[in-house]
């Protein structure tokens, strides 16, 4: 259920540059709670590093970023902290930890954060994350010995089990099968149902954009291109818009 | 633009690193506080790990360096110093610099290729994203495991070649382990090891510290990682020959040797 008055992400002219290379440019963008925004764009268009300055992984160079009502430019690293808690990344590799096993993947940032969660508890808690995934059996495998699938499936347990508020995914279907890659994607608006979260989705698999979007926007040279329904940026006369429809 | 303006610049800006790199560490981890079980686990991989290394560099060295030495005493007729001289020379000197280089190229090579490998994969950003603090869980665990660890490998190493030396004795005569042991601790005092084992400390932090350091900062893909691995190495052994030039100084001010 989307709640239009409960803004969770707000950007406004958010610029990013790298050297002489301009990525983001006077981006913005909201999030309402409850809602699935996509946002489409050409590889090195600058998707990812603008969830990254989402959680200030990257600082951007001037416009202002709320996450959560937090200005995050402005937050200590102590508030930071306290901030991510309340924010899921589900990296485009998966970024599993490859020297911990599946459950411990899963517990890792759990035991530390909260204390109070330990034991048969947590084993609970991780047993139950990776049954929402379909992936029940697997928490004493090795991220090597997991298919990428199944590493997708681990690397957004991982996330769930933190019950964030908001979720970012950096392109959840890069380098998965047609088939694997709709599983995901009708993973994640599964779960987005069950544990009502919202998502920034930043991918170019229009299929996954079709299944999980409420709403899109298409980021084309670092600048905010167009918005709106997949319907209707799918029937957007502007050729550079229509080609990821194509 | 000369050759040296540019290789100076470099070795300006990789000092730079190093030192925002060591700031960062003692503000965000300098200390691994409930991350126990993971410095435990680091010190068995630096310790326990390279003992076999460690072992049969120094058996070999105490060896090599007693045959070596033996034919020069003849001459002057002070073979029966041979125990004492080579003693001094590896407690003070040898054991400690050989296994520091040893480390850097095994322990550092190993955390520059490791946490590079996490970096490059985002698994460190993965870390930091999730709130956990990956200074205090990567880098604290490994800096403080190489600093506790070296000393005691140094102490290995140093038994490991006097016996190596004691058996090279034994090639061409008969001398008894007692005795070899004896000639050498008459000669060597216990100001000799204090020195010693004091640098060891710090050739420990700083292989760790340039062994994470360079992990952390790997960037380009798995090109990224080898020139990590490769460049740990490099720096981590330069920097234990300067703080083994420091360590001499201060231990001639000090008046131990």
């Amino acid at each position: 259920m989307i709640n239009n008055s409960e803004i969770l992400v707000k950007m406004s002219n958010v610029h990013k540059s790298f050297g002489s290379n301009q990525v983001l440019q006077e981006v913005s963008l909201e999030l309402c709670r409850g809602e699935n925004l996509v946002v489409i764009g050409k590889s090195g268009s600058g998707k990812s590093v603008l969830i990254k300055c989402l959680v200030r992984l990257i600082n951007h160079d001037s416009g202002s970023i709320e996450v959560l009502n937090h200005n995050i430019q402005a937050l200590t690293e102590k508030q930071l902290d306290a901030l991510r808690t309340k924010i899921g990344f589900l990296f485009q590799g998966s970024a599993l930890y490859d020297s911990m096993t599946v459950e411990e993947n899963m517990g890792f940032a759990m035991q530390r954060l909260n204390k109070k969660i330990q034991g048969a508890e947590l084993n609970k808690l991780i047993e139950e994350a990776l049954d929402n995934v379909g992936l029940k059996y697997t928490g004493k495998l090795m991220p090597s010995e997991l298919s990428g699938g199944m590493k997708k499936r681990v690397a957004l347990a991982r996330t769930i089990i933190m019950k964030p508020e908001i979720i970012l995914y950096d392109e959840p279907t890069t380098g998965l099968d047609p088939v694997t890659s709709r599983e995901i994607s009708r993973l994640i608006v599964d779960l987005q149902g069950r544990y009502q979260m919202s998502a920034i989705i930043i991918t170019h698999d229009m299929s996954c954009a079709k299944i999980t979007a409420n709403r899109m926007m298409a980021l084309i040279n670092g600048i905010n291109y167009a918005t709106g329904s997949y319907d209707s940026l799918s029937k957007n006369p502007d050729l550079l818009v229509h080609s990821f429809f194509e | 633009m000369s050759l040296f303006p540019k290789a100076f610049l470099l070795i300006l800006s990789e000092a730079a690193g190093i030192f925002l790199f060591l700031l960062r560490f003692l503000r965000k981890g300098a200390w691994p506080a409930g991350e126990w079980k993971e410095l435990l686990k680091q010190c068995f991989n630096i310790g326990n790990k390279s003992l076999p290394l460690v072992g049969t560099t120094a058996f070999i060295i105490g060896l090599v360096l007693t045959m070596q030495s033996r034919p020069t005493l003849q001459l002057f007729g002070a073979e029966s110093w041979l125990p004492a001289m080579v003693g001094i020379s590896i407690v003070r000197e040898i054991g400690p610099v050989l296994t520091a280089l040893i480390c850097a190229g095994k322990v550092g090579s190993s955390m520059g290729a490791e946490l590079g490998s996490m970096k490059v994969t985002e698994q460190i950003d993965a870390m930091e994203v999730s709130a956990v603090n990956p200074m205090r869980y990567l880098v604290s665990t490994r800096v403080w495991a190489c600093t506790f660890m070296l000393p005691l490998l140094v102490i290995f190493g140093d038994a490991i070649a006097l016996t190596g030396s004691w058996i090279a004795v034994n090639i061409n005569g008969i001398v008894t382990f007692d005795l070899f042991f004896k000639k050498v601790f008459a000669n060597v005092a216990f100001g000799d090891f204090i020195p010693s084992i004091l640098k060891s400390y710090f050739f420990g932090f700083i292989i760790g510290l340039i062994g994470c350091y360079k992990g952390y900062t790997a960037e380009k893909g798995t090109e990224g990682v080898g020139q990590a691995a490769n460049s740990a190495v490099v720096i981590a052994s330069l920097l234990v020959f300067v703080i083994d030039l420091l360590a001499v100084q201060i231990s001639q001010i000090l008046g131990f040797i």
